[in-house]
């Protein structure tokens, strides 16, 4: 895991000094993560757009004193969070008495089986921290697994150039280290129970 | 329980959760990539942070009217803009007042440039869309600030 940290900090130091490239792969990596946590807040496309927009405009002007870079998933999030909730309220004019206040948050969130909502949208970020940690092939194999309906293994093997015989063991390494990365690792844990649980009833 | 299952369970979530966000995910990652040119022209610049904006306040004002617009203001260092949000237009002040100009940045580009009077004034008409900052120049100092919807 040291090496994606290391990687993450490469990344930033490169766009800081100007590699849009470096830039690129920071975005494709981590916007999916992004926007699931403003997917949260119920805003309407146009302002998800908006607010992710701002998250990363944010990120452009603070690459230089991002004190940490291995923290930048957490940056995203809790950037993210912020912007997402300052839109919400700006939208709908309530009021909160605290606006720290995470109840009133969670009411502004969602109305209806929050709780199940909550836990949800946060696996789904521990989830997407991960998948930002694996390579832009093993992400690329991911996504395309995860289409609905879904894509041919020769369709895939057509669009990433892995051979049909290997997206497989390429499907099983990726998983692996997505396993690995330490947001995925607090979940596992969590899988594991609700299985055993399930398999004893 | 083995490895092999919990990457199972795994694969089915993160699937789901790639779902999720897959019919945003092109269009936010194709701004973001398009709003790196921003990083060039803004060193050295001083960045006047939103230390204001009635529509986060946490209760109702009791000196403003319900038809008056929302309200923000930037400050950096002893500078600051204030802004008020109106449906038409945007109207604010430089203070200390100073005479200048404004520029208003969207994120592909400058969007308006409009005078500031010598009490500070300027009106931006109509509201700028989308995520904006306003960069503002007077002859004494230069600040951008924040990047926010109007």
């Amino acid at each position: 895991m040291e090496d994606d940290r290391s990687d993450v900090e490469l990344l930033v130091a490169a766009a800081e000094q100007g590699d849009a490239g470096a830039w690129g792969e920071i975005v494709d990596r981590y916007t999916p993560l992004v926007v699931t946590v403003v997917r949260r807040y119920r805003l309407s496309p146009e302002e998800l757009q908006d607010v992710a927009q701002t998250v990363w405009l944010r990120l452009i002007e603070h690459l230089g004193d991002l004190r940490e870079p291995r923290a930048l998933p957490k940056w995203l999030i809790t950037t993210a969070k912020r912007e997402a909730l300052r839109s919400a309220v700006a939208l709908t004019r309530v009021r909160p008495t605290d606006p720290q206040d995470e109840a009133w948050e969670s009411r502004l969130v969602t109305e209806d089986d929050q709780d199940a909502d909550l836990v949800r949208s946060e696996r789904h970020s521990a989830l997407l921290e991960g998948f930002a940690t694996l390579s832009p092939r093993q992400r690329q194999l991911l996504a395309l697994l995860s289409e609905d309906p879904p894509v041919p293994y020769a369709e895939i093997s057509r669009r990433t150039g892995i051979p049909v015989g290997a997206i497989g063991p390429t499907r099983a390494r990726a998983l692996a280290r997505l396993r690995s990365a330490p947001s995925v690792q607090q979940l596992v844990t969590t899988v594991g129970a609700e299985r055993t649980e399930r398999r004893g009833s | 329980m083995t490895e092999r299952d919990n990457d199972e369970v795994l694969a089915l979530e993160l699937a789901e959760a790639l779902r999720d966000a897959e019919p945003h995910v092109d269009e936010v990652a194709e701004r973001a990539k398009g709003a790196f040119t921003w990083r060039t022209i803004d060193e050295d610049l001083l960045r006047a942070e939103l230390m204001f904006d009635s529509t986060q306040e946490t209760a109702p004002s009791l000196t403003r009217g319900t038809d008056s617009g929302r309200v923000m203001v930037f400050s950096a260092e002893l500078k600051s803009v204030e802004i008020e949000v109106l449906s038409d237009r945007v109207v604010g002040q430089f203070l200390p007042q100073s005479t200048g100009v404004v520029e208003v940045e969207g994120d592909r580009g400058v969007l308006a440039s409009v005078p500031v009077d010598d009490l500070g004034f300027f009106v931006i008409e109509p509201v700028p869309p989308g995520v904006v900052r306003l960069r503002c120049t007077t002859p004494s100092t230069r600040f951008v600030t924040e990047w926010v919807r109007m």
